[in-house]
């Protein structure tokens, strides 16, 4: 049975609590909310945060303290994983949860911060585009016992060094089972943790075993004669090649039963031993740093050796499972865009004698938020560049242009604090005791691992060759007051609400890329009742294709959701480019669109590229794109909400090819891999609107009024996607949120947004009527076209002043 | 003509040469449309330029410009032409060629847009104009052309990654004496790495074999060098790294023959290494025959007697060779005091003094115990305190405090706490 809405107003908050409270199939539900329909009047009602409601931790009372710092975060994250608490899992093949979570390991000595870790930075975007989540866990922290849940698919590490206490880390990892008592994969990316310099212990050599490696002596040179004996180019040489490097490499080679995918002869000479640098196991697998990826100063960021997407696929697996995706929505890329304050208030140099030019906020308004009526954008001041104490004269018009701004109905007021704090950690650790005093305190009790763990947290990546840093120096662009949190946030957020008086939505924090919040300024915003974008790595030089551009879907602890696609200031990384750079950021859209979908259109900029003609120009096109394409317009808080859907989502197998989709909140898309011989069995499935094949994968839209769709899916190559003969229409695409969807007897009925030129697709059965004109309210839709293979494509030609709603409906037989 | 007549005349013919000049000196019909274009807004500007025109010799101003705006609107066809015309009437100006690159990047051609980048890099081979070419060179997987790119590069400009990565595309191209020749071009014409690039060559000529070649260049390179006793020390750990143990011998003993400079650190360099026996022997050696050690040999020593416990080089050096600074004695000294505790200073108490206590206040403080001063030694330990201790003086402190507690000087151990 269906969950459908009954009126239309409730908010993300009841159906969170509706989950926690026991609703379940069978209850109606709340309606989603979409760009249009803001969380605003519940937050106002009363209501916390519905990021802290939709965590997927829900502490006790006596620990929220205590969660409030980030690195206990992690622990609960750890904790949920652990299976602390949670109900009996199913063990059955068919009725078990799909493993899309991964034990994310890091040494919290060397790199404090998972942030910093080459997991977070590197390879978590290729993981959470497969659907995994990544859960982190400090190795060097005491390692907890409990089994791990049955949704955790393996143990992930890339290490730089072998580990101080390596034997306690082994013999862990060894035992490590679900409560199932299936065995996690093990990935071991860089160093095994273990030191393979001489002989290794059994739990050592057993804990290799599980990636597939099994130690072969001591360490061998790696001589200039040394040559690639074997190299699987599906897993190696993905953006650049492989070299091998003069100097030392760990012996290591592939068990009998485990694949080598690169191997080296580190002498060049046939009779000397292999090493192999990247292996697979049926329980893990292992990829020498040499092969992982290859730092290259003259991008900035590093390049990948290994094709990570392969790489993780074998390893996890490769049978089409529901994938959580946040690229995609109603069958389309989503599009949303942010503005950030940078450049608010600089000033367009006068042509003529005597003339006055405008700042970049009044080019911004003009052409390119006015122009774009139909487009929502999520735009942020800083308060700092309204105050004319701080920005000087200017100021005024900095208010006035942004009042304006806000004043479009299109508009989602944002701010980037008071002062612009680009790096907040860098800020916090500024307040934070000296390291003389810190070593004092720590060091009887770690001796100079706590000065060099101080090291690492204070330096971040400094040492570490994959670090990006922000491109600045500054640690704030006002420095009149001192750094105050409180100001920087609450205050912040409380005055735009109030430049954006009638604004439909609360006003949202970006975060400056780089900035690096901590757990309590998360918490500030959170108590301020809103929710944050941004703040994750700085990106280089986008032009050039390569991975590690992009961050992952979030920062380690999930409670902050980054942008996700790089900011314009990205593509003016190298100071020499010339004229129209901005333009390449087309490149960056067809390389995350092309072979995969890798990110939503994410259109990142700020308020100085409507300054200069070029980047105003490329905005504007951008703009075009996102209006004129296959898109799906929404909203940055939308894809926040989306990502925080990604990282709670649960998948249980209910029977072959049959899925229950959980705790997915507002996430609307789940997205099955190698599927080409796959398609949806609408009329098994339940809370399905449709699905779209795109290339091999088929991404299938849930019903946003159905809290726990079940999707069951078919063998066959129905082309659509939907398996022929389904007894109702089905959604292909849409460029407008669709709502629910309701089937009652022989009558289907979808409830969309309304906008007017936006198009939706549907599969109709065979000899299934098309909708008349009376089976359309309250605005007309325009039938545009009518596909061979029983597709109906139709456009909004108006939208209704006051419902916020259209609503098509389908009957099965003719009237 | 009347004296009336005369200033009309001068008037006029004033005005007829003004006329003139201002005829003359008239802007042409190209620069004035330049101008106003300039000072138009761009897209009006881009507007009345319009598509694709055949510029003629004098307007080639107003075909950069134009090219410059269509390339800022994106429209990377008419900018692409425009620029092609622009580089065939100024082949060599770089920046053209430039410009075409950076349109064909933006574009997404990396293939021509390398074309065009290697053609300003001919013409004027700057360091950011390598960087980009060779990124595109690698993301285009063309390894020969990243590596020639690499080798031809002036020595003065490259990089050390960039010098590691033609390393690598050489070997990885079989072309092994090549990256000899490399490094020796980079050597001998100066390079800012020059140091390291010896290491690595070394370590290059032992890895192929050829580890007489590798000592000879080596001793060549100290005899010559002007800090011979830092790169010598180097060098020795290069071959140590490689086990080329007798060839790190040969450099030590030619040292030793050659005025004992960076003896210290090469001693130092076997006893890091594992080859403890090695160290003392060769420790003994030297400073049977050293006359003077400079502070870097004293730190050396005290560093040795650190790592191994092993303090006859030390003692045989504070016995038979000139005191060194406090700050240096004061470091050696602690390694007795760490080793042996206080009593161990005694032999020492020549080289006491307020001096000595100044620059190490730790081994005052426990020569001071010893002497039972309770109150010097707590004054003394308070202040080791106060400048900071590192992991290990950390526990020599506690010691030290410890003693004090155990004799009863209750006020004084408070002083030091």
């Amino acid at each position: 049975m269906k969950i459908y809405s009954t009126n239309g107003t409730t908010t993300l908050f009841d159906k969170v609590r509706a989950s926690r409270s026991g609703y379940d199939q069978g209850r109606r539900t709340p309606t989603p909310l979409d760009s249009t329909q803001g969380w605003k009047t519940a937050l106002r009602n009363g209501r916390t945060s519905p990021i802290r409601r939709m965590s997927p931790w829900p502490a006790p009372t006596g620990l929220r303290h205590a969660e409030r710092r980030g690195r206990f975060a992690l622990v609960l994250a750890l904790v949920s994983v652990l299976g602390v608490g949670a109900e009996a899992a199913p063990c059955s093949p068919d009725h078990s949860p799909e493993p899309l979570r991964l034990v994310a390991l890091y040494d919290g000595v060397r790199m404090p911060d998972p942030r910093d870790s080459a997991l977070h930075r590197l390879a978590e975007a290729p993981l959470n585009h497969l659907g995994y989540r990544l859960d982190y866990l400090d190795v060097a922290s005491p390692l907890p016992e409990s089994p791990l849940d049955e949704d955790v698919a393996g143990v992930i590490s890339w290490f730089d060094r072998p580990l101080a206490d390596a034997g306690t880390f082994t013999e862990w990892a060894t035992g490590l089972r679900t409560e199932c008592g299936r065995r996690p994969q093990h990935i071991i990316l860089g160093s095994p943790a273990v030191p393979l310099a001489g002989a290794i212990s059994p739990a050592a050599a057993r804990y290799l075993a599980l990636a597939g490696l099994a130690h072969d002596g001591p360490e061998r040179a790696v001589t200039p004669y040394a040559r690639v004996i074997g190299a699987d180019a599906a897993m190696v040489g993905f953006e650049t090649g492989f070299l091998p490097s003069v100097g030392t490499q760990a012996s290591v080679l592939a068990t009998e039963t485990a694949v080598s995918h690169l191997a080296l002869s580190p002498t060049g000479r046939e009779t000397e031993p292999r090493i192999d640098l990247v292996v697979t196991a049926a329980t893990g697998g292992y990829a020498n740093a040499a092969a992982v990826v290859a730092a290259d100063p003259r991008l900035g960021d590093p390049l990948w050796i290994l094709n990570p997407f392969s790489f993780f696929e074998t390893i996890l697996g490769t049978d089409p499972r529901p994938a959580p995706d946040t690229t995609t929505l109603t069958g389309r890329r989503m599009f949303f865009a942010t503005v950030q304050s940078d450049g608010w208030l600089s000033l367009d140099p006068a042509r003529r004698l005597g003339e006055t030019g405008n700042i970049a906020a009044t080019l911004l308004l003009r052409d390119l938020v006015a122009r774009f009526p139909d487009l929502p954008v999520t735009v942020a001041v800083l308060q700092g560049d309204l105050d004319p104490s701080t920005a000087g004269p200017l100021a005024a018009a900095g208010e006035a242009a942004a009042r304006e701004i806000f004043s479009q109905p299109q508009v989602i007021p944002a701010t980037n604090g008071h002062d612009l704090v680009r790096d907040w950690r860098r800020l916090h650790a500024a307040s934070e005791p000296s390291v003389s005093t810190r070593d004092e305190v720590a060091g009887a009790a770690r001796g100079e691992e706590a000065a060099l763990s101080y090291a690492f947290r204070v330096l971040g990546g400094v040492f570490d060759p994959h670090a990006r840093k922000p491109e600045t120096d500054d640690a704030r662009k006002y420095f009149k007051a001192p750094f105050d949190p409180n100001r920087e946030i609450g205050g912040a957020l409380a005055a735009t609400a109030e430049l954006a008086e009638t604004a439909q939505d609360q006003p949202l924090f970006l975060w400056p890329a780089g900035a690096n919040p901590s757990a309590q300024d998360l918490d500030l915003v959170e108590a301020a009742g809103t929710i944050g974008l941004g703040g994750g790595p700085v990106a280089s030089m986008p032009h050039v294709p390569h991975l590690s551009a992009l961050a992952p879907v979030s920062a380690p602890d999930h409670r902050l959701v980054y942008d996700a696609l790089p900011a314009d200031a990205a593509f003016s990384a190298i100071s020499a480019l010339p004229v129209g750079a901005l333009h390449g950021m087309n490149q960056t859209l067809t390389w995350t669109e092309e072979p995969r979908r890798l990110a939503p259109f994410h259109l990142a900029f700020s308020a100085r590229s409507a300054q200069r003609f070029d980047t105003r120009q490329a905005i504007s096109k951008a703009l075009e794109i996102a209006r004129s394409g296959d898109y799906h317009v929404t909203t940055a808080s939308d894809y926040v909400r989306i990502a925080t859907g990604f990282q709670n989502m649960r998948a249980d197998r209910t029977g072959p090819k049959t899925w229950r989709i959980r705790d997915r909140g507002a996430l609307q898309t789940v997205r099955l891999d190698r599927a080409e011989g796959l398609a949806v069995d609408l009329d098994q499935s339940d809370g399905v609107l449709g699905a779209r094949r795109r290339g091999e994968s088929l991404y299938v839209a849930l019903d946003p009024g159905v809290i726990e769709p079940v999707l069951r899916v078919i063998e066959e190559d129905a082309p659509s996607g939907i398996a022929r003969g389904a007894a109702r229409p089905a959604l292909l695409d849409s460029g407008v949120p669709v709502r629910r969807a309701a089937a009652a007897g022989c009558q289907t009925t979808f409830v969309f947004a309304p906008r007017v030129g936006a198009r939706l697709t549907f599969q109709i059965p065979p000899g299934q009527p098309l909708p008349r004109a009376s089976d359309v309210a309250p605005a007309p839709l325009r039938m545009v076209e009518e596909h061979a293979d029983g597709a109906v494509t139709f456009e909004i030609e108006a939208a209704p002043e006051t419902d916020p709603e259209i609503a098509l409906t389908f009957s099965c037989e003719a009237t | 003509m009347t004296p009336v007549r005369r200033p009309v005349l001068v008037f006029v013919l004033f005005c007829l040469c003004a006329i003139v000049a201002v005829l003359v000196l008239r802007p042409g019909d190209a620069l004035r449309r330049e101008a106003d274009l300039a000072a138009a807004v761009p897209t009006s500007a881009l507007a009345e330029l319009g598509g694709y025109v055949a510029y003629g010799p004098d307007e080639q101003a107003i075909a950069q410009m134009h090219a410059q705006l269509a390339l800022g609107a994106g429209d990377f066809d008419l900018a692409r032409n425009l620029l092609a015309d622009l580089a065939a009437n100024f082949p060599d100006d770089a920046s053209l060629w430039d410009l075409l690159a950076h349109t064909e990047i933006v574009a997404g051609d990396f293939t021509t847009a390398s074309t065009h980048l290697a053609r300003a890099y001919g013409l004027d081979p700057t360091k950011p104009r390598r960087d980009r070419l060779g990124l595109l060179y690698r993301v285009l997987d063309r390894q020969p052309a990243e590596a020639a790119l690499l080798v031809d590069a002036p020595v003065h400009e490259l990089s050390m990654a960039e010098l590691d990565r033609a390393v690598a595309l050489l070997l990885a191209a079989d072309r092994a004496d090549e990256v000899i020749d490399l490094y020796l071009r980079h050597i001998a014409e100066g390079s800012a790495h020059a140091e390291m690039i010896k290491q690595k060559l070394v370590v290059f000529l032992i890895d192929i074999g050829r580890s007489d070649d590798a000592r000879a260049y080596a001793i060549s390179w100290i005899e010559h060098a002007s800090q011979g006793g830092a790169l010598s020390s180097d060098l020795v750990r290069s071959f140590i790294a490689r086990g080329a143990i007798d060839s790190a011998l040969t450099i030590a003993a030619h040292q030793m023959a050659n005025g004992s400079d960076g003896m210290g650190q090469i001693v130092l360099r076997f006893a890091e290494s594992g080859h403890g026996a090695l160290a003392r022997k060769l420790q003994s050696d030297w400073l049977a025959q050293a006359e003077d050690l400079s502070e870097d040999d004293w730190s050396a020593l005290s560093q040795m007697a650190a790592r191994t416990g092993d303090l006859s080089g030390l003692r045989s050096a504070l016995f038979h060779h000139q005191t060194p600074a406090p700050a240096m004695l004061g470091e050696a000294l602690l390694q007795f005091l760490r080793y042996y505790g206080p009593q161990a200073l005694l032999p020492f108490r020549a080289h006491m003094g307020e001096d000595l206590s100044e620059a190490a206040p730790l081994v005052g403080a426990g020569f001071a115990l010893e002497m039972s001063h309770p109150e010097t030694a707590a004054r003394l330990l308070a202040r080791a305190k106060a400048e900071g201790l590192g992991p290990r003086d950390q526990l020599v402190w506690q010691s030290l405090a410890d003693r004090l507690a155990r004799q009863g000087a209750g006020v004084a151990i408070g002083e030091a706490y």
